[in-house]
Formats: structure tokens, sequence, C-alpha cells
């Protein structure tokens, strides 16, 4: 007897419509598997039958043929254990086929029918619902994240028995009723880190305001202790908040990871990346046979700090650059190409020299050779894409014991939000949002400079040994500058603060006094 | 051939230094002996293994001298042996002196003064800042800056004085034709048109750790007076003031703070009875009434704007951070920023390190 359930099958950060057909017909004993399956999905073949078994229910002494359609693509992960043992259920004539029209089922199944959760669960309830099914039956631990999706049911169960019990008609399974737009509004109570704590580092906190409200890439330098980490952490606080839409494409990526936090079901807050400086070149682009959403994927929205970035493999960091440049991530396998989104803000931070206390020449004896080397190590085109580059300080005692706090993410972000605003009505004819994005023509329509401060930066331009790639950031960050000022001008104050802030040059390291 | 000819083969051998070179003069009595004599009369040299014994005996050749003789007109060097007439009188007297020197450019005027100036090479701005000071003020004088064209205190020192003719000398510890360290390229370029070079190594020798010293004792003999500028606890330049002290010549050392690694040569020279400068006028002026001659030194005075000197007074010659200046002066980071960038453009103040500000003078 034949029957046909249906699920969905992770691609990417996409889920792909899957019907699972059963076919339980006379012949010798064998249950198999079709349709260009990768091995953890045929193992589902040992945990069904038991499962099955467990359950009090007696296998039947048959052939057992199982297809999951379409059958032209790669179908990865252990989600289909679920619909392959309610077919077989169906076809051995113990669950009632009306009860599975329209419903799609996912999940992993334990020996003892437990069910646990899978990656996915979100995108493939939304493709449920596009493909017109009405519920869902998910793993309890992926209900949160399954009920985000609006206009479908969705229903958890701990185990196969509640299934079968539900699909009889003899219980009811959990519900859960998750709001975006409340999530939405209490974001800033899950984010742990804030600014305040944050003591003394004038020029860091503001520099990352500054970053931040421009969407400019950040490089912090400064010796071992100086808060470069604690300053990268509190970024994502003071980042505008996500929108709804934005929520749901973050969770999207982390669900394809398997990375969602489990009670919210949803990512509320803005990531916060830091793969350590051995990490290779799949980890941070994604990868895999299938490939899974890498380091700049799971930045996406959100923040990707590179701690010690002359220690990162250079030819690891060169993978920045697409992703930098478009926002997106291509990555092509022998079984075909996936885009993941990695639009994500990059802030790195380094020592200035090996020993890490340059210029501070009671503890640094690097040699100005050796200092340039360490600077070295970095690849120019990275640090082009990098507009703002700022010393932390060590911090000092009276920082500390003062008190007083530093002020708090929540002011900063609503500073940001105003700027992010101006931007967006400068920029509403422009295919870019963000002072960053900002290239020839639109810098010089958006940033005119009046002839006092044309001068001005002719001397700074010679003074500094400036390229004309450090003065076109400078250009851009005094933009952002003058939109955190409220000025329609950029004037000199607001050039001389971005030459603070200038982009790191391999070519002006050491002024040598 | 001529007696400077034989000199100049035994001054161009590679790794013959000028201990060695006294020795094999006084075991055969002269140069030309050292040239003609049988190779037999080398064995008990051979018997030794000396590394240059074998590149000697090859080059006891006409074609050998004729090639050298080459090299030095093609990069414009000359060869002054100790028998010329030439050769720094001040050098001459000197335990172990060279048997002869090669020079680009010019040689210290025996008639005017001379002092050398030498220091760390990985120095503070408090020691860029002595060692500018220093040289500028030296060759405003007329006083004849010697020193290494090391990085740092050397080299900076160098870069000052050579601005005036004929008043920056440098020892190096490779041949006169390379440049090193080759970040120092323009001071070498202006050392050879405005000043001079002076190496007892052949053209072509590499800057080996091993020169350095030997050279030092060139630096302390061909100036009268010593001045230390910044040096560490077992510096080089500590060498040289033990040179210079063994030739009778007084040493000046500038005090640092009692906490400064980079000071504590300096300081250990002072409590050790070293003349100490407590300012570049005063020091100027005790070494014009030792050498009177020179139109004496004057700094020009510098107007700054309010918000300019609030910075300027809060900086001084080690690296302080932005982050330092925004709380001691309370300003906000735009108006700093600028008031920095003119300090720069006036040349008063650097920018050592990213966001890392020191005073120039």
């Amino acid at each position: 007897m034949f029957s046909r359930v249906c699920s969905a099958a992770l691609c990417g950060i996409e889920a792909k419509p899957v019907s699972v057909e059963v076919d339980v017909s006379d012949g010798l004993p064998v249950i198999n598997m079709v349709g260009d399956l990768s091995a953890n999905v045929r193992e589902a073949r040992d945990r069904v039958r038991t499962a099955i078994h467990n359950e009090g229910i007696r296998f039947p002494v048959k052939r057992i043929t199982i297809n999951l359609s379409p059958a032209d693509f790669h179908k990865e992960g252990t989600g289909f254990d679920l619909p392959i043992a309610i077919g077989m259920m169906a076809s051995m004539g113990m669950v009632n086929p009306g009860r599975l029209e329209k419903v799609m089922f996912a999940g992993e199944l334990g020996l003892n029918g437990q069910l646990a959760p899978v990656r996915g669960i979100l995108q493939m309830t939304e493709c449920a619902r596009l493909g017109g099914c009405q519920t869902c039956i998910v793993p309890m631990k992926n209900l949160a994240e399954g009920s985000a999706v609006c206009g479908i049911r969705v229903l958890g169960a701990e185990s196969l028995h509640d299934v079968l019990l539900y699909l009889a008609g003899r219980k009811e399974l959990a519900q859960k009723a998750i709001n975006i737009e409340e999530m939405h509004k209490h974001q800033l109570i899950g984010c742990q880190s804030d600014f305040k704590d944050l003591k003394g580092q004038r020029t860091v906190r503001r520099a990352a305001e500054v970053a931040v409200a421009g969407l400019h890439n950040l490089l912090l330098i400064g010796p071992p202790g100086s808060g470069k980490t604690m300053t990268a952490q509190r970024i994502p606080s003071i980042l505008p908040e996500m929108t709804p839409e934005e929520i749901l494409e973050v969770s999207r990526i982390h669900s394809a990871a398997g990375m969602l936090p489990p009670e919210e079901g949803l990512m509320t807050v803005r990531p916060f990346r830091s793969p350590h400086h051995t990490a290779t070149s799949a980890a941070l682009s994604g990868g895999g046979k299938i490939p899974r959403p890498g380091e700049v994927s799971l930045a996406h929205l959100g923040v990707l700090y590179l701690d010690e970035l002359p220690e990162f493999n250079p030819q690891v960091l060169e993978i920045l650059r697409g992703p930098m440049e478009d926002g997106r991530i291509s990555i092509s396998r022998n079984f075909g190409t996936v885009t993941f989104p990695a639009d994500f803000m990059l802030v790195a931070s380094m020592n200035p020299c090996k020993c890490g206390y340059f210029p501070d020449r009671r503890k640094c004896r690097c040699t100005p050779v050796q200092v340039r080397n360490y600077l070295s190590r970095i690849s120019q085109p990275l640090l082009d894409r990098i507009d703002i580059c700022v010393r932390a300080e060590e911090v000092k005692y009276s920082d500390i014991a003062g008190g007083t706090e530093g002020e708090c993410s929540a002011d900063i972000r609503k500073r940001v939000e105003k700027v992010r605003e101006i931007q967006a009505q400068r920029y509403e004819d422009e295919p870019w949002n963000y002072n960053s994005a900002l290239t020839g023509s639109g810098l010089e329509k958006y940033c005119p400079l009046g002839k006092e401060e044309r001068d001005y930066m002719r001397g700074i331009f010679e003074l500094k040994g400036l390229t004309g790639r450090s003065y076109t950031r400078i250009i851009k960050v005094a933009r952002t500058i003058a939109d955190l000022a409220g000025s329609e001008d950029i004037r000199l104050e607001h050039l001389s603060e971005a030459v603070l802030y200038r982009s790191l040059e391999k070519e002006y390291w050491l002024g040598g006094g | 051939m001529e007696e400077e000819e034989y000199l100049l083969w035994l001054c161009s051998i590679d790794g013959f230094y000028s201990h060695s070179q006294g020795a094999v003069i006084d075991y055969f009595g002269s140069a030309e002996k050292a040239f003609h004599v049988d190779e037999k009369e080398y064995e008990p040299w051979k018997k030794l293994r000396l590394a240059w014994v074998p590149r000697l005996l090859a080059s006891r050749t006409g074609a050998f001298i004729k090639e050298q003789q080459r090299k030095l007109s093609r990069n414009g060097i000359r060869f002054i042996s100790r028998k010329s007439p030439c050769f720094p009188q001040k050098l001459r007297w000197v335990e172990d002196a060279p048997l002869g020197i090669f020079v680009r450019g010019a040689l210290p005027d025996p008639l005017r003064p001379s002092v050398a100036v030498v220091g760390a090479r990985s120095c503070s701005s408090y020691g860029y800042a002595m060692a500018r000071q220093t040289g500028r003020s030296l060759a405003a004088s007329g006083i004849q800056v010697i020193s290494g064209m090391a990085r740092g205190v050397d080299g900076t020192a160098q870069e000052e004085a050579v601005r005036f003719e004929k008043m920056s000398f440098a020892v190096t510890g490779c041949g006169a034709d390379i440049c090193y360290p080759a970040s120092n390229r323009r001071l070498y370029d202006n050392l050879v048109e405005h000043g001079g070079i002076i190496s007892e190594f052949p053209p072509g020798s590499a800057p080996l750790r091993i020169h350095f010293p030997m050279r030092n004792r060139i630096i302390s003999a061909l100036a009268d007076k010593l001045i230390v500028v910044e040096a560490r606890d077992r510096s080089g330049s500590l060498i040289t003031a033990d040179c210079a002290l063994s030739q009778g010549k007084d040493v000046y050392a500038v005090p640092g703070r009692t906490d400064d690694p980079l000071s504590r040569g300096c300081n250990h020279l002072i409590a050790d009875g070293a003349y100490i400068v407590e300012s570049t006028e005063e020091l100027v002026r005790s070494l014009t009434e030792v050498f009177p001659i020179g139109p004496g030194f004057h700094e020009q005075q510098v107007i700054l704007a309010p918000s300019e000197k609030l910075v300027y007074s809060n900086l001084d010659f080690s690296a302080k951070s932005t982050d330092v200046l925004l709380q001691q002066t309370g300003m906000a980071p735009g108006p700093l920023s600028e008031a920095l960038l003119q300090l720069e453009m006036r040349g008063l103040v650097t920018e050592i390190s990213r966001n890392a500000y020191a005073r120039k003078q």
C-alpha cells in the first residue's frame, strides 16, 4: 500500500518541499531508500524501524520502499525520520491518510521514539506555508522557532507516540504564541553588554559611535588589556534595533546552522561573531558538501569581530573582500552553488607591535622594522575597506576608581538611529544607504568642501603623507561626523576629527619623531 | 708601486681588520715586504688557520690592487693611508688606529672643533628631540658633528647638522659606498654632498655586527668631546664613551628620568663623573668657551593660539594618547585634533604612532 507525507529539505539556508513516499508490498523483508540521499538520511532506516518497534508495534515482514521526491537534488539532515515513520504507519494502515492532508512533518527520532530538534525548522515552516500546508508538526524543542511563522498552525510533539495519538484524534499537541513585534520591543533586555561598563576610553567610544552611525568598518589598535574586545562586544548594543524582517532574516541563517537560542526561538539581538584567529577559510565563508553558513553569514546584520588581526592567515582574510563589497557570499561545491547573505560590520583589533606596547619605549624594544613587519601581515586590500582606525589606550586607575559611568548604549543608539535616518533620506534615490558606501561621483555630490576646508585638507594631505584612497575615507568619515553634529556642511572640526580616525596606511606608520 | 698602493691592498681584504693588519706589518716590517715575500714566509700564519690568510695570499697581485682602485674611483671614494698627510691627526695617535680610511665626501676640518653625538637606535621622542636640538645647535655654532649614521639619535643629530655645509660626518660600520640602514638614504646622500662618510672597511663591506664596536673608536677619536644622548644599560654608545675616555676625551651625557631604561646608561655615566648636559644652550656655551668661534645659537620664538598652547603644554617628550589629551584638556575630539594638526604643521609636535603624540621641541 502506498502513502505520501509532506516534509521539507534544507538547502543552504533555504528549504525545499519534499514529499516522502512510502510503499509497503509483498516481497523479501528489506527497507529500500532512494532519492539522492546522504548517509545521515539513510540512517533513518534503522532509527525509524527501532522507534516503531519500541512503540509496541510489530514491524511487518514486507518489502518497504521509501522515495524522497523530487529525487533530483541531494538531501541531507535527520529531519526526515518523523515523516518516514508516519509514512510507514500510514502504509500499514495504522494512520488515517485523511489526517495527513496538508500537514508537514519534520524531526529526528531517537530509538525510544523521542523527537530531537533539527536545523532549519524556521524556513521549513515558511516553505510549508507557501506549499499550502495548514499544519506543521515539529519537535517540541523547535516549537518556538516554527511558531514565529504566521499563517500556519505549528504543533510541537515530544515523541512519536504523541504524534500517533494526535493523528488518531486522541490527544492535542502543544502550541506556542510568538509575537515578533513583542520580541522586537524587548530587544535591549537580552543585550548583556552595555557601553556604560566601558570606563574612560573617550577616543574609542567616540570612534565606535561614528563607525556605527555611518556603517564604517573599524580597526582598534592598542596594547593588551586596553579594552579592545570589550568595545567590540558592545557595538551590537548601539546598532539600530532590528526590524521584524531583519529578525527573521538573521534567524533563518542561525536556524540553518542550528544555532538559534532555544527559549526565544529567534535571534532578537544583533549577532556578534568573533572567530578565533586559527579559523580556516571554510569556517569563515561557510562550507561542507552542502554548505552551511560560515562566520561571515552568521554575522549578517551584526558584527564580525576579528581579534588579533595580524595573526589570521592572510589567505583566509582575503575571503572577506567579496562579502564586504556586495554583502553576500557565494559558495560553489560540486553539487551546486549557494549564496548566503553576509552583510556585516567588520570590527578588527590588533596590537601595535609584536610585544604590544609600542610606542611606550619603557616596555617596548621593537625596532621600527619589526613594527612595520608586524603591520605588513595584513593585506592592503583589506585595510582599504576599513575606514576608521583608532588607538585604544590602557585603562588608567583614575578611570576605574573614578566610578563615573560612561554613557549608556541606549543613549548612543538614539544618536546613531538619527544619523541613519538622515542617511536614508539623503540616499533615497541612490543604490546605497550609508556614508561608507560613497564613491567618486557620490562623494562630490554629497560631501562638497568649501575653499577653507579644501586648503586645510591640502595641508593635511602633505603633512600625513595621505594617498588618494585614505583621503576619500577621511571625507566619508567627516560626512558621518557632520551628520552626528547635525550639520549640513562638512566643517574644519569635522575634518580634523576624521583625520584622528583616519585609516591605517602601511606607508605611514612610524613618524619616527 | 707606491707604498700607498701596498697599504690599499692591506686595507682592501675582506675580514682582515686593523689589529691583524698591524700584526702583519710588524712581522714583515712593511706592507711592501708582505706583498712581495715568498709564500713560504707565511707558513707560521697559515698554521693559525685564520680566515683572512688564504684571502690575503690570493690577493697579492697587481690586478687586485688595480681592481680596488677602479672600484674606488667608480664610487667616488678616496683612500687615505696613515702615511698620507691628509690622514686625520686625531686618528693617527689612537691605539689600534687603522692603516688607512676610505672617505666619501669630505674629512672633518682639523682646525675646527668637532663633537661626537651618539645614542640609542630605538630612542624615545625625548631622545629624538635632544638629538635634534644638539645636532642643530652644535652645527649652527660651527662645531662639527661626528656620529654613526644609525637610526635614532645618531642619524637624527646628523640630519640636523648636515643642513650646515661640512658640519656633519658619519663613521660607518660598512663600506663607504653602502647606505646602512637603507632608511637613511636621504641622509646618506646629503652627507656625501655636504659632509662626509668615513669607514675603515673597504667598499662593499657588509654592515656586520662586529664592525660597529670597531668603528666606535674612530667616532670618538675624530671628535674632541663626546655627547651621549640616550643609552640603555649595555648600549653600544657606552662602548664609544669608554673609547673616548681611554683616548682622554671629555664625555657629556644628557640626563633622563631615573625610571626610564633608555636613560639608565646616561645617568650611569653622570654618576661615574661624566659632564651633565644641562641644556643645549649651556652645552654650546661651554663648548664655544673652549673653542672660541661661531655666532651662537638662538631658538626662534613661536606664537601659538590659546587652544594650541593648551594642547602643547599638556604634551611632553614621551608619547601621549589622544585619550589622555581629551581628558586633560577637556576639549572635544574635533578641536583637539585641529590643534594637534596645527602644531604638527609647525613642526612642534609629532604623531609617533596612531593617536599618540609627543613634543618635537
